[in-house]
């Protein structure tokens, strides 16, 4: 009876201690069998955002619970930085990589853009922006203007040094999900209207409207090494399970994809010539960045996801979703050979992905 | 030993205590959703939601909801690490700005709930589906009123267990004057009569009666002898709420009433007379039974009956190609007259391919335009389901889901609506839903494949289906043809939700009439020879408040197209309708040919659908047509007419007089009526003789009694 009573005493403990932890390394393999990724990190609050510091030692990432980073590769927590941001929804880290934006806010109440210098870790400004959450913020080459989407239906441009404004852009009819510098000054935005609005400097004045999509646009993201701004493309992803191909400059829808579940987020990775697309099912596609076909596709086991980034030197794939961070373990994504029923034949025998360095 | 094993337990008890229970999304969260308002039709149920928050209208699709509060916007409504400053409690409980108000209380249970879901990681369980939601009691009579009872709701899932739901079952009442909800759970039935409390939980609605006596004493109807069922349901209501039943309406009424709903005309002088003079009381019952009888057999019944379907069917012809119409139009003439029972016509309707010239009910999918508006026709004419609204979103009121309209959509999708229907290789429907091709399905059962001919299937659905639904929209059509209000209302909006005033009989017509072969000729006689039927339309103290419940005939108009052919049968001149070779209104089913006069009068319209009980008068601009326009006054000045033959025959005015009331309301007129209008027309001068006689006619034909059945 005496070692019931200690077992029990015992249950209790643990389940306290369960209780109180709020995240926690996984080190079991994922239950479905996909070893292309491993969960590094589960948490009890969803992730919202991703990103590598500008050494690409760290890995930082954001929840309802703050903001921290791990050690990469070992993934071994390695601070946190003491935001008063209460929902992040966005980390960026500027162009020479000095500063680290951190934007979110209140949900109904404000959005809020904090400024951090990320080897100092010392926050270097913090203002309120807008009237609800900033979904997403851009920095301009010259680092000195921040521009932000709100769910306000409003976008702004910041001189972040002074937190004074450059431009209010209010041509959305509805939350603004999106924002993205184009070129110096030129500005491209997306939200719940379906919309994705150019509207350049210097009077950043609305130019160009794309409506093809038929539903919420989540994200837009802008071709990394074009040659010219007129052959440079963006990329959009929606609610309508469909990633759009454009080129914003002579208003050209090039052409479309449709996924079978909804994207969430997406990624360039131009190392390996693809765009990666996280999905709210929890699935993570990869598409070949002209055609945009499906190449693979792959569930890291963390339900629905929220941020993927690509490491600048190793290639590898990190998620974050609900359930927590998950990294591509073995090889970069579309590398290795399918494991799932439902996917198309990978693509590994072609020339683009032959000559990419990030296929071991 | 004791001791420790005591202590034990209790630490046992203690952390169950302690440990938070989990909380349903579909079962708890969804529900007070529902409970406080805020996935109705007005706010974020809305079909474009409201304030950039969608939810699916009253819950109807839990997994969607789950995903738009949990997921959308990265946790933007949802705060697991601060739960109670999550988006999802700080608006509906009025800490932030909010377009409905406070509707949440996060100190009351419902707050509370939904803090535990999110505390517990707002995650969605895959409930298992309800498969009943009763309430207890069901019915309530009282005796007085005001009166008050709680109801107790109590759901069974597919797995077998059973919850008391009662905190989360949203009621609502139509009327709250009659009805009210006090926030204790307690009902308040406010006045007498009989009134339906709604209870919503999860994917289900149902109903509770509740009703109150609307006199004081139990009536006295030893008189009425109860000639059938139909007798036996309606006294027994009556007696129920304490309404006492109108006395029997005298031969001439009924003579008039009947011929007006079986055949659409009017009985000619000769009939009535003949009628009026050979009717006694003792062979009263077999003498009204002949002239059923005679009338069932006319070819005027057939017109009459195939007119009212036609409308129905939506029957309308073609630019430049008349055959269709001419085909369909005679089938169904023809399956009336010859008595054919409706499940075979049912079956033609659903199933019929061919040349659509020579196959008339092959052109049932011809009068629609698309396979959605035939799933549409198919549902309402004969399910009685309205089931254009799961074309958004789940039907709101009734068990019908997007799937079910989309999949029978799906059916009739590879349909060639071109003179040779039939069903072809191609084709398909979108299911707005999950934005795919949808899959072929029997509403409420089962999914098909999308391959093959599965017309048969729905045809076995509509014939087989387990609550008679067919048989039971049809009688209640029946039943509103002759009693001028449904037992349902509207006619073809049957559901659990929009209960029927006597339950009871409409489950009783509908085995009867499918007994019986489903034939029209058979309810018909039931309805015409009982004793509800042929009441008067006099009110009496106590039953002037009844609506509903065939205490007295209820007084409505004819239809325009009968009214036109009344007017033609008393003046003795046609009237000019669309097509040289039509000279009854009554034969024109072609509600897409123009005619100035039923138009005028407010004939239904393609667009408006047919089933629409018409109200108890015509509207503003048809009334002025009767007064100053040509409908009647034209017809007064034709020189052909039947008061000119009679001028010219130099008839005496009391024969005149007598002869319009014969033609016109099927009786002689009164002393004091003959005596007024005797000396109205008396004077020496013919032309002003003329003209008295032309007033004395327009008065008799614009009176309610001419206009009424």
């Amino acid at each position: 009876m005496r070692r019931l009573c200690r077992w029990f005493v015992l249950l209790l403990f643990v389940y306290g201690c369960s209780a109180s932890v709020n995240s926690s390394r996984a080190a079991a393999p994922n239950a479905d069998g996909t070893d292309e990724f491993t969960i590094a990190i589960r948490t009890n609050t969803p992730l919202t955002a991703l990103t590598f510091s500008p050494d690409h030692q760290f890995l930082l990432g954001s929840s309802a619970a703050g903001l921290k980073y791990w050690r990469w590769p070992s993934m071994e927590e390695a601070g946190e930085l003491a935001t008063e941001i209460e929902l992040i929804q966005d980390l960026k880290f500027s162009p020479t990589g000095q500063h680290l934006s951190v934007v979110g806010g209140i949900p109904g109440e404000n959005g809020l853009i904090e400024i951090w210098d990320w080897t100092s870790k010392q926050r270097e400004q913090q203002y309120a922006a807008h009237d609800d959450l900033i979904m997403q913020s851009d920095w301009s080459d010259d680092e000195r203007r921040l521009a932000t989407a709100s769910f306000d239906g409003t976008c702004g441009l910041w001189d972040w040094a002074t937190a004074q404004s450059v431009a209010n852009y209010r041509g959305h009819s509805k939350p603004v999900l999106t924002i993205r510098f184009w070129g110096p000054d030129q500005l491209l935005s997306a939200g719940v209207d379906h919309t994705i609005r150019y509207w350049p400097g210097p009077a950043f004045a609305e130019q160009r409207v794309f409506d093809n999509h038929l539903g919420t646009v989540s994200n837009i993201l802008v071709e990394p090494a074009a040659k010219s701004l007129r052959t440079r493309r963006l990329v959009s992803i929606s609610e309508d399970r469909t990633v759009r191909l454009w080129q914003p400059e002579i208003g050209r829808l090039i052409r479309f994809q449709r996924l079978p579940s909804v994207p969430s987020t997406a990624t360039w990775a131009p190392e390996n010539e693809s765009i990666l697309v996280g999905c709210e099912d929890g699935t993570l596609f990869r598409l070949q960045q002209d055609s945009l076909e499906i190449i693979d596709q792959q569930n890291p086991g963390i339900g629905s996801l929220h941020a993927v980034v690509v490491h600048p030197t190793t290639g590898q794939v990190v998620v974050a979703g609900r359930d927590g961070i998950a990294v591509n373990r073995l090889q970069p994504l579309g590398c290795g050979k399918s494991r799932f029923h439902n996917s198309p034949p990978a693509e590994a025998g072609t020339p683009a992905l032959a000559k990419s360095p990030l296929c071991l | 030993m004791s001791t420790v094993l005591s202590l034990s337990w209790c630490l046992t008890l203690f952390c169950l205590a302690d440990e938070p229970r989990e909380v349903s999304f579909d079962r708890e969260i969804v529900p007070i959703l529902t409970k406080s308002g805020c996935n109705a039709g007005s706010c974020h149920g809305a079909a474009a939601g409201r304030g950039d928050f969608h939810l699916s209208l009253l819950g109807s699709n839990p997994l969607a909801d789950h995903r738009v509060i949990f997921a959308a916007f990265r946790g933007r409504r949802v705060n697991l690490h601060q739960p109670a400053r999550s988006l999802l409690l700080r608006k509906p409980t009025g800490e932030l700005e909010h377009g409905g108000g406070q509707v949440l209380d996060l100190e009351q249970s419902d707050g509370q709930t939904i803090l535990r879901w999110i505390e517990r990681g707002a995650k969605h369980d895959a409930a298992p589906p309800l498969r009943r939601l009763a309430l207890t009691p069901f019915q309530t009579h009282f005796t007085t009123v005001p009166s008050r009872t709680t109801i107790q709701a109590e759901a069974t899932f597919a797995d077998g267990s059973t919850i008391d739901v009662t905190k989360l079952v949203t009621f609502s009442t139509m009327d709250p004057t009659a009805i009210r909800l006090d926030p204790f759970g307690e009902v308040h039935l406010l006045r007498p009569g009989q009134h339906v409390l709604l209870a919503r939980y999860m994917d289900q609605v149902v109903s509770v009666q509740l009703s109150s006596p609307l006199g004081d004493a139990l009536p006295d109807h030893a008189w009425e002898k109860a000639e059938n069922f139909v007798d036996l349901e309606v006294l027994k209501t009556l007696d129920s709420l304490r309404i006492p039943p109108s006395p029997r309406a005298d031969d001439a009424q009924w003579l008039r009433r009947v011929h007006l709903d079986l055949t659409g005309r009017l009985p000619t002088s000769e009939v009535a007379t003949d009628f009026l003079q050979t009717v006694t009381d003792t062979n009263r019952t077999t003498s009204r039974a002949m002239i059923v009888d005679g009338l069932l057999d006319s070819p005027e019944y057939a017109d009459y009956w195939a007119w009212r379907l036609a409308g129905e069917l939506r029957m309308r012809s073609f630019p430049n190609e008349p055959q269709p119409l001419d085909a369909y139009y005679h089938w169904l003439r023809e399956m009336i007259q010859e008595d054919q029972g409706f499940d075979q016509l049912a079956r033609s309707l659903l199933t019929s391919d061919g040349d659509s010239h020579a196959i008339g009910p092959a052109n049932f999918g011809r009068m629609v335009r698309d396979a959605r508006e035939h799933a549409e026709l198919v549902g309402q004419f004969f399910a009685g389901a309205r089931l254009g609204c799961a074309n958004c979103h789940d039907h709101p009121l009734d068990r019908w889901t997007q799937d079910d309209y989309h999949g029978l959509a799906a059916v009739f999708a590879r349909l060639q609506r071109t003179r040779h229907v039939s069903l072809g290789l191609r084709g398909e429907v979108t299911n707005v839903r999950t934005s795919e091709p949808a899959t072929s399905r029997i509403p409420g059962q089962r999914d098909l494949t999308n391959i093959g001919d599965h017309r048969n299937a729905v045809a076995q659905w509509v014939l087989d289906d387990e609550q008679d639904l067919f048989a039971r929209v049809m009688v209640n059509r029946f039943w509103q043809a002759m009693f001028g209000r449904g037992l349902v209302e509207p006619v073809d909006d049957l559901r659990q939700t929009n209960p029927a005033t006597h339950p009871e009989l409409l489950t009783k017509l509908a085995r009867d009439f499918a007994a019986n072969g489903f034939r029209l000729r058979h309810t018909l006689r039931l309805l015409a020879l009982s004793q509800s039927y042929a009441r008067s339309k006099e009110v009496l103290p106590g039953n002037q408040a009844d609506d509903r419940f065939y205490s007295r005939a209820f007084p409505r108009p004819m239809e325009p197209a009968i009214l036109v052919d009344a007017i033609q049968d008393v003046t003795g001149v046609r009237e000019a309708l669309a097509g040289a070779n039509i000279t009854r209104a009554v034969h024109l089913v072609d509600a897409s040919r123009p005619s100035a006069t039923l138009d005028a009068l407010g004939r239904c319209q393609l667009a408006q659908g047919c089933e629409t009980t018409q109200a108890g008068t015509y509207n503003l601009s048809a009334q002025l047509q009767l007064l100053n326009g040509d409908v009647i006054n034209r017809k007064l000045r034709d020189p052909t007419g039947r008061w000119q033959r009679q001028v010219a025959e130099k008839l005496p005015v009391e024969t005149i007089i007598q002869e319009w009331y014969m033609v016109a309301l099927s009786r002689t007129a009164s002393v004091e009526e003959l005596e007024h209008w005797t000396k109205e027309l008396a004077t020496n001068d013919a032309r002003e003789q003329q003209e008295r006689l032309e007033d004395f006619i327009w008065s008799l034909l614009n009176s309610r009694a001419f206009i009424e059945r």
